[in-house]
């Protein structure tokens, strides 16, 4: 037991440990570009990249059809799914600190049912908004997620001004239901639409490219360093909310500020991907588990696997059953829930 | 001086605590004592503004109300019971939280003048050999040793002690005490603590504030307000009985 | 009375009593739906619903539309159906309805049993024959499906012209479509939101697509699927098609990221087929096969 704790000092203190963890990413970035319905070399792909970003001419036997899969729709969607993995497992990994419970995910602040909600109202009334076409469902997603997240915060803040936990969690939860039950009795009414409801919901990274990306990279980037500024205060209220008042941090506020930060990162992921669960409720876990609670260690590893989970299960759920695609949501599940056992079984022996 | 004045506060809109008025010196270590229920930890909780209250706090002439977080945690410093603490924190990491409300700004760091009063506040508690080690790995006394230099380290005018050593040995609680009362007459400081065992405020502290169903019953030295009618009423027990029993045993 | 009179009136009135008897049993008779499930076939047929737009095609087409009492919400645009008839949402029917408007028969569709529910159960409890017509994989399923469904309700000369005349232009087109040896490879899409949807061999759709001379690049898959995007690229057909009645479909088709290189987008060779005749199979995929056709070879079946 000593001896694990001082290796896991080491890990947790060791730059090595943060190369390793880089060239990880790294690793499973040029796995997923690389692999799909057709296999492409890592080689062709950096060609590919050089030629598009440099304009260095592209090695021989690449044709244009390969340069438009790979380019247009590959790289795009696992940038897309690294993104969007990152930004749960953070968002998650916030939530689970400031909310002191290790269940809480930040679908239960409604991100994930106001936005289903705005989502299934548009894919129902069929409206879309000129000069963004495409891009409304995102805007619809995010626009709603956000606002739920901001009315559960409010009314918390009324009903209970020091804002605890339990207010919050339970504030979430009324919002989330009623929400939820909205959705559930227009989608009865308006029956043939339920398949892409239910579709959007579990989640997709095809057919989205570039433009996702763009939009997707400030919100991400936002969102993660906003919360890396924060990572002392996490720290402070881990030790309870009395400790961290008397020390000097004004835990509403703070709470708030991060509150707000993970629904920001939710909410875009949300919009980009639809509801995808399990990595924002898992990841933190296994992160703190592996390289300890200190958030200025969490939270950066916490993009890393969050991204490269997200990446390694977009790539089963569009190889599996080529040449169909299976939703990732449903292959979030399937392929964490072992693994997570898996770790938490060893680590315990 | 920390003058506390008219002060009531409560839960749920109800008062626990009623029109309380007492004075704090420096130098001076106080101990407000009470049956269970009459609302210690109450009043403590808002001395410390951890609770709304009605009524006025003035420390050295400013009133706390007008202070933000940051500024308070400059001036009043909490201890409580620590229990349960997981956080892969070291000792050292743990005591330099208490320079949070000096750092300026999300990425400061510490300067050489708050790691020099981070150390101190770790060898006054002779924890120094220790500064290293996981707060997980340590024994109670100890943990709570660290959380007493921190309150150390945030250099405050007044320590609040809401039964920080309930569940320690007695070694613990008097070392606890003694360090306090060496800092507050050291450093002409204020300590206020909420204590149950009668014995160590007898020997402690300077002053008493004795507190039965939210309202003052006595203030003043422990002479003063221990007398055998007071403490029968309040506590419904013969306190003084019961302790010159128990010495006799010890003899 | 004498007896022999007394005799005969006995037989008489036996006589008459048995092919009363055999009169009321013979008011129905036992058949196979298309399904393959036993059913009682009323001897007529007056009143009929029916739950999918195909059948109220082919029923439309045989000139039964003033049978129907109810149809489903999306028969409501079919020819001849009047516009006072009660839609019915037929994913969650309610059999109370359905009982209290009497139809001799309901046409069902293999669209409306989910799983092993049977949603007609209760309502064939209460006495009400219902047949299933599934959905059809092939055209000659088509044909006997109008056969099937002429047969029922005693149109059967006005069915074999319907399955006559379709066979004749099929087979016209089939002609012309036979001679072509470089074949175009299509692309035909049936819907695109959150995932592609489209189809491979054992659909009638498939089998359009060949008829008319050019080959489906997902024709090794069966049935209905959802490909991903980069199969479609990588195979990248010389035409696309589409159904969906989304507006301005072809050229959000044409813009999507990464099928610039396709020949199809290329060539600017998308075109859009009307819907209905496209998903019903019914009489009408006539419409949508010809459309198909001077798509793909707009000379060479010019002048369909």
């Amino acid at each position: 037991m000593h001896q694990y704790k001082k290796s896991l000092r080491t890990i947790q203190n060791n730059k090595r440990a943060i190369i390793l963890l880089i060239s990880l990413m790294f690793l499973i970035l040029c796995i997923g570009a690389s692999t799909g319905s057709s296999n492409t070399s890592i080689k062709d792909i950096l060609s590919i990249i050089g030629y598009k970003i440099f304009a260095i001419p592209l090695a021989k036997g690449i044709n244009n059809n390969d340069v438009a899969i790979i380019w247009n729709l590959r790289l795009p969607r696992v940038l897309l799914a690294f993104i969007v993995g990152g930004s749960l497992a953070v968002s998650g990994a916030v939530v689970q600190s400031v909310l002191k419970n290790p269940l809480a995910s930040p679908y239960t602040l409604g991100v994930s049912s106001g936005a289903s909600l705005g989502v299934g109202l548009l894919i129902v009334s069929g409206f879309s908004i000129p000069f963004i076409g495409k891009l409304t469902m995102p805007l619809v997603g995010f626009l709603c997620g956000i606002t739920t997240v901001f009315a559960i915060v409010k009314f918390s803040s009324i009903v209970d001004k020091g804002m605890s936990n339990t207010t919050i969690i339970l504030s979430g939860m009324v919002f989330s239901l009623f929400f939820n039950a909205i959705l559930t009795t227009i989608a009865a009414l308006y029956s043939e639409d339920i398949k892409s409801i239910a579709l959007w919901q579990m989640g997709s990274f095809s057919m989205k490219g570039w433009s996702y990306v763009k939009i997707g990279l400030p919100f991400f980037a936002i969102g993660t360093i906003g919360v890396m500024l924060y990572c002392k205060e996490m720290d402070i209220l881990s030790f309870g909310e009395e400790q961290a008042k008397s020390v000097g941090v004004d835990t509403s506020i703070i709470k708030r500020k991060l509150l707000i930060l993970s629904a920001v990162l939710t909410g875009s992921a949300v919009a980009i991907s639809g509801t995808i669960g399990f990595v924002d409720l898992i990841v933190p876990h296994l992160v703190r588990r592996i390289f300890g609670a200190k958030h200025k260690n969490v939270i950066p590893i916490c993009i890393i696997f969050g991204g490269c989970f997200m990446v390694f299960t977009d790539l089963v759920a569009r190889t599996i059953v080529v040449p169909s695609e299976l939703p990732v949501g449903a292959i979030t599940a399937l392929i964490g829930a072992p693994f997570f056992a898996y770790i938490y079984l060893k680590k315990s022996k | 001086m920390l003058e506390i004045k008219n002060l009531s506060c409560g839960y749920d809109k109800v008062d626990v605590v009623r029109d309380i008025t007492f004075e704090a010196k420096r130098g001076e270590l106080i101990c407000i004592v009470g049956p269970n229920g009459c609302g210690k930890s109450t009043l403590l909780k808002a001395i410390g503004k951890l609770i709304e209250y009605k009524g006025h706090i003035i420390l050295d002439s400013t009133n706390i109300e007008n202070l933000n977080r940051k500024e308070l945690a400059k001036n009043i410093a909490l201890m409580t019971q620590t229990n349960n603490i997981y956080f892969p924190y070291t000792v050292y990491e743990t005591v330099s939280l208490g320079r949070y409300a000096y750092l300026k700004g999300s990425l400061s760091s510490l300067s050489k003048e708050d790691v020099d009063i981070v150390i101190e506040a770790i060898k006054s508690v002779d924890l120094i050999e220790l500064k290293d080690k996981l707060i997980s790995e340590l024994s109670g006394g100890q943990l709570q040793r660290v959380f007493l230099a921190r309150a150390f380290a945030q250099n405050p005018q007044v320590i609040l002690l809401d039964e920080p050593t309930n569940h320690l040995d007695l070694k613990c609680q008097v070392e606890i005490l003694e360090y306090l009362s060496l800092w507050a007459k050291k450093n002409n400081k204020i300590v206020i603590g909420v204590l149950h065992d009668l014995n160590l405020v007898n020997l402690f502290s300077e002053k008493i504030v004795m507190l039965s169903q939210g309202e003052v019953i006595g203030k003043g030295t422990p002479e003063e307000v221990f007398l055998e009618d007071n403490l029968k009423k309040v506590y419904n027990i013969n306190v003084r009985g019961f302790m010159l029993k128990a010495l006799k045993k010890w003899q | 009375m004498k007896l022999k009179n007394k005799f005969l009136l006995l037989i008489l009135v036996v006589t008459l009593i048995m092919t009363m008897l055999v009169g009321c049993t013979e008011k129905t008779t036992e058949m196979t739906d298309r399904a393959g499930n036993q059913f009682n076939l009323p001897k007529k047929v007056n009143t009929i619903i029916s739950t999918a737009p195909a059948n109220t095609e082919i029923l439309s087409e045989l000139g039964l539309v003033d049978k129907l009492v109810a149809i489903d919400k999306y028969s409501a645009n079919v020819k001849g159906v009047s516009t006072d008839l009660p839609k019915i949402d037929f994913k969650n029917p309610d059999a109370e309805t359905l009982v209290g408007l009497n139809p001799d028969i309901i046409i069902a569709s293999g669209h409306n049993k989910t799983g092993n529910e049977d949603p007609f159960a209760v309502v064939k409890e209460a006495g009400i024959e219902v047949v299933y017509i599934p959905s059809s994989s092939s055209i000659e399923g088509i044909y006997e499906d109008i056969n099937f469904i002429a047969k029922i309700t005693g149109t059967e000369k006005k069915g074999t012209e319907m399955v006559d005349n379709m066979e004749k232009e099929i087979t016209s087109i089939k002609e012309i479509g036979d001679t072509i040896t470089d074949k175009k490879s299509v692309y035909f899409e049936i819907g695109s939101t959150s995932s592609l949807y489209s189809f491979g061999n054992s659909t009638f759709l498939n089998e359009m697509i060949e008829l008319i001379g050019a080959k489906n690049i997902l024709a090794n898959e069966t049935s209905w699927i959802s490909p991903s995007e980069e199969i479609i690229v990588k195979a990248n057909p010389d035409v696309i098609l589409t159904n969906e009645p989304t507006e301005n479909i072809a050229e959000a088709i044409k813009t999507r990221d990464g099928w610039k290189a396709v020949t199809a987008v290329k060539e600017n060779n998308i075109f859009v087929i009307d819907k209905d005749s496209s998903s019903r199979p019914s009489q009408n995929i006539l419409k949508s096969l010809k459309e198909m056709a001077k798509a793909v070879y707009p000379e060479i079946y010019a002048s369909i």
